[in-house]
């Protein structure tokens, strides 16, 4: 099954929380941050520096990934790939039904070859 | 959307990177403010968790805290926008460096401790933006273009150059 187009009523409002930089509306895991931190260590990354990365890849037209579905959290889920520090990455995130917060539940390198959907 | 979640001060290991980055120099252990979202049944981390962290490791990375850059700036009774200028940086990037929304690079961070350490003056600085060296006057051929073509042409043997004996390629060539 192919990578299915993210659809703009959860990508926009993802991109314009993302384009804030603001942590009080991007959340992040504590997985999420030790993950990010360990995989980008070789890059001294700081947290701040993944927002524009995803926001590049989540404006782009043909921006694509897989649903996610949980059963826990109200909102949406979507997985997919984006470049962060010359390396390809995963990303995961919740929108959250108000659409004035997203979590990050990942943002490091990918511990498998393909998204579920593929 | 502010749904109080309980926050409470919980484990997180930060890590150190070594100079070269390639391994982990140190682990950290400290808390941190997160919130538990029932719903997620996930630990989130507060804002002022991602400053804490980010300041330890900033701390271990011997990089000048927001604090300090802010600081020290100020002992130099410069604005914002005139220490970017001399250091010749982005003026937002000196205010997210002030502010802990960004950190100063490892190589940045060497220039603010010479600031910071007096072994490099706001008067240097200045004195650095005011040689307004020019390139494209330094790489125009015209001031020099004619003593070089001389030199080319030079119409005598150059007395430096021992003298040949003609050889048969020579004689071959006159012929």
């Amino acid at each position: 099954m192919p990578l299915q187009l993210i659809p703009s009523d959860w990508l926009l409002p993802v991109c314009a929380i993302l384009a804030t930089e603001d942590t009080n509306l991007i959340q992040w895991t504590h997985d999420c941050r030790n993950r990010f931190d360990a995989d980008f260590l070789f890059a001294e990354a700081w947290p701040y520096e993944v927002y524009r990365p995803l926001l590049g890849a989540l404006s782009s037209p043909d921006a694509s990934g897989c649903p996610v579905n949980m059963d826990h959290p109200a909102g949406t889920t979507w997985e997919f790939y984006f470049s962060f520090k010359n390396r390809r990455s995963y990303g995961k995130i919740l929108l959250r039904p108000d659409h004035q917060q997203i979590v990050l539940f990942s943002a490091h390198l990918p511990l498998k070859p393909k998204l579920s959907c593929e | 959307m502010n749904t109080h979640k309980p926050i409470s001060q919980q484990p997180f290991e930060v890590l150190i990177p070594t100079m070269e980055g390639d391994a982990i120099a140190e682990r950290v252990s400290i808390q941190v403010p997160m919130e538990w979202d029932a719903e997620l049944e996930e630990f989130l981390l507060t804002p002022e968790a991602h400053v804490l962290i980010d300041d330890i490791k900033a701390r271990y990375m011997d990089l000048m805290l927001p604090a300090q850059i802010k600081a020290m700036r100020q002992r130099q009774k410069v604005s914002q926008r005139q220490m970017s200028e001399l250091i010749q940086a982005g003026e937002k990037s000196w205010t997210r460096w002030e502010t802990g929304q960004a950190r100063p690079s490892r190589v940045i961070n060497v220039l603010l401790r010479a600031i910071e350490d007096g072994k490099v003056t706001v008067d240097w600085l200045q004195s650095l933006r005011n040689r307004n060296f020019s390139w494209s006057k330094a790489v125009s051929p015209f001031p020099q273009a004619p003593r070089l073509v001389s030199f080319i042409i030079y119409p005598e043997p150059s007395p430096l150059l021992p003298q040949l004996e003609p050889n048969h390629e020579t004689v071959a060539a006159a012929a």
